[in-house]
């Protein structure tokens, strides 16, 4: 068949149509949505989304629950706002934990899923505080001190997960240390080959100091001195920040025990923000796989470069 | 306050407006470049509509040309799929082979449909049977130059390439198609 025949073949194909009454149907249903206003069209796309996802997931039932669920909530029955404030006893209140549990189900990142354990753990503490304040009787003894083994339950989840990062970050910052060391950038490569070394150890800032002491020219002395200098406080944040967030976590957990609920949230947010400050190796993983989220940008085909630039930071943090 | 109401709504019926329009306009070809891509109505049916509800949240929070629109949308409907056969293979179907055997199997049960909906049905068939042994890229250039008759310079901003490439992706496709259908090399 020559060549005109077979693109002529290929144009008939433009006969192949969608069948009618679903075209009908879904322009009336889209219709719909879209006048009912912004806030239900998208909740219908995560609908939509369930249920092509939910057929593939069979083999996944935690993740068919948590959509199931994110799509109950997010159906507007009711708004989970209102759930915010409510403590246990309150009707929405177990609205307040499944959307709590199904929030943490559908967090792959393990920093931020770190993070929304401690809010979680903060939301134990301040409802303890509320019910102590609010309510009377036996059953207020009980509640109390449900709350406080699920404060307990989160705290310990949350610094396990913090392990995992560091565990997953030290790792990363060893191989990025060595895949930047390739850049053009001369002075990238020497804060990276700073990070890089700064995992090897304290000996080796130890022999970098001892170079700066004995050094040759002036300028690589104090270059030394500057980079050591650099490396040592980055270390502490990044490498030892995993130690900063343990302490202050059991900070909060002392506080939480003598009954300093304020105290025991202030801690926790202390925690929260050091934890944004651990670079974001651990991110790279799942944004550059997700390109579900409903971020506009990515739908023009940026995602890609959003996921490698993520990956590629590397531990350049500026101390904040 | 209210004037600004008023022209927040204003802008509101125009995108509906600008939306609607090419909802009607590019239905059929996003559903037909979304069914040559997936090989089967139902998987079609859903990933157009997802298609059609992001195309109308993005539209709603940002600005759009007509000129481009339909780029556009070619675009989100090429990420839905995307997206769907990832979350797929994450979902346990780990092999690429069964994904293209599974289409395959589709493309002939729907063929079986199609040959009694069509009149061309003996042409149609036989070609969306080879169309499925290309690889998706050549498949899926040869839809959009082919068959929805896209100009090079669109297709080359929905598949994020030159034109050159294009030109040259198409023109290989067109061969690959070519070489399948006359195996004794005619």
């Amino acid at each position: 068949m020559n060549e005109k025949e077979l693109i002529s073949q290929l144009n008939n194909l433009k006969n192949i149509k969608p069948d009618d009454t679903w075209k009908r149907e879904s322009r009336d249903i889209l219709l719909s949505q879209i006048s009912a206003g912004d806030y239900s069209s998208e909740i219908s796309e995560r609908r939509f989304a369930v249920s092509y996802y939910l057929r593939n997931f069979f083999h996944q039932p935690v993740l068919v629950v948590s959509v199931i669920l994110l799509a109950v909530l997010g159906g507007g029955i009711f708004s989970v706002g209102a759930a915010r404030d409510t403590k246990p006893g309150d009707s929405l209140y177990i609205a307040k934990i499944i959307s709590e549990k199904a929030q943490l189900a559908v967090t792959f990142n393990e920093k931020d899923k770190a993070k929304l354990g401690i809010e979680f753990a903060g939301n134990r503490a301040k409802e303890i505080a509320r019910v102590l304040a609010e309510e009377s009787g036996d059953d207020k003894e009980v509640k109390v001190e449900k709350l406080a083994r699920s404060f307990k339950k989160e705290i310990s989840a949350a610094k396990t997960r913090l392990k995992n990062i560091k565990v997953i970050k030290d790792d990363k910052k060893e191989k990025e240390g060595v895949e930047s060391v390739q850049e053009e950038n001369a002075a990238e490569q020497e804060d990276n080959t700073q990070v890089f070394s700064a995992n090897l150890g304290k000996k080796d800032k130890g022999m970098q100091v001892y170079t700066a002491d004995n050094g040759g020219s002036e300028t690589s002395s104090s270059a030394a001195a500057d980079d050591s200098a650099d490396a040592a406080p980055e270390n502490s944040v990044a490498g030892d920040s995993g130690n900063d967030v343990e302490q202050v976590l059991g900070e909060a957990e002392e506080l939480f025990a003598r009954k300093d609920y304020d105290g025991t949230l202030n801690k926790l947010e202390e925690v929260n923000n050091i934890i944004d400050h651990i670079d974001g190796a651990a991110d790279g993983e799942t944004q550059s796989e997700s390109a579900t989220t409903t971020e506009e940008v990515e739908v023009l085909g940026v995602s890609g470069e959003a996921g490698a630039d993520s990956a590629t930071t590397t531990g350049d943090n500026p101390l904040k | 306050m209210n004037s600004d109401n008023a022209k927040h709504i204003v802008t509101r019926d125009k995108k509906k407006e600008v939306f609607v329009n090419a909802y009607d306009e590019h239905f059929d070809k996003i559903y037909r470049f979304i069914y040559f891509k997936v090989g089967n109505t139902e998987e079609a049916q859903d990933l157009t509509s997802a298609t059609f509800l992001k195309a109308w949240n993005h539209i709603k929070n940002n600005k759009v040309r007509k000129k481009t629109l339909r780029a556009l949308i070619y675009k989100i409907a090429r990420n839905t799929v995307i997206d769907f056969y990832r979350s797929k293979s994450a979902g346990g179907q780990n092999s690429a082979a069964i994904d293209t055997l599974d289409r395959a199997i589709n493309i002939a049960d729907e063929k079986q449909d199609l040959i009694r909906e069509t009149e061309l049905a003996s042409d149609i068939s036989l070609i969306e049977k080879r169309l499925t042994e290309l690889k998706d890229e050549y498949r899926e250039i040869i839809i959009l130059r082919y068959t929805e008759e896209l100009s090079i310079g669109e297709i080359a901003k929905i598949l994020d390439k030159s034109k050159g490439n294009v030109r040259v992706l198409a023109y290989r496709a067109l061969k690959a198609l070519r070489d399948v259908m006359e195996p004794d090399g005619g």
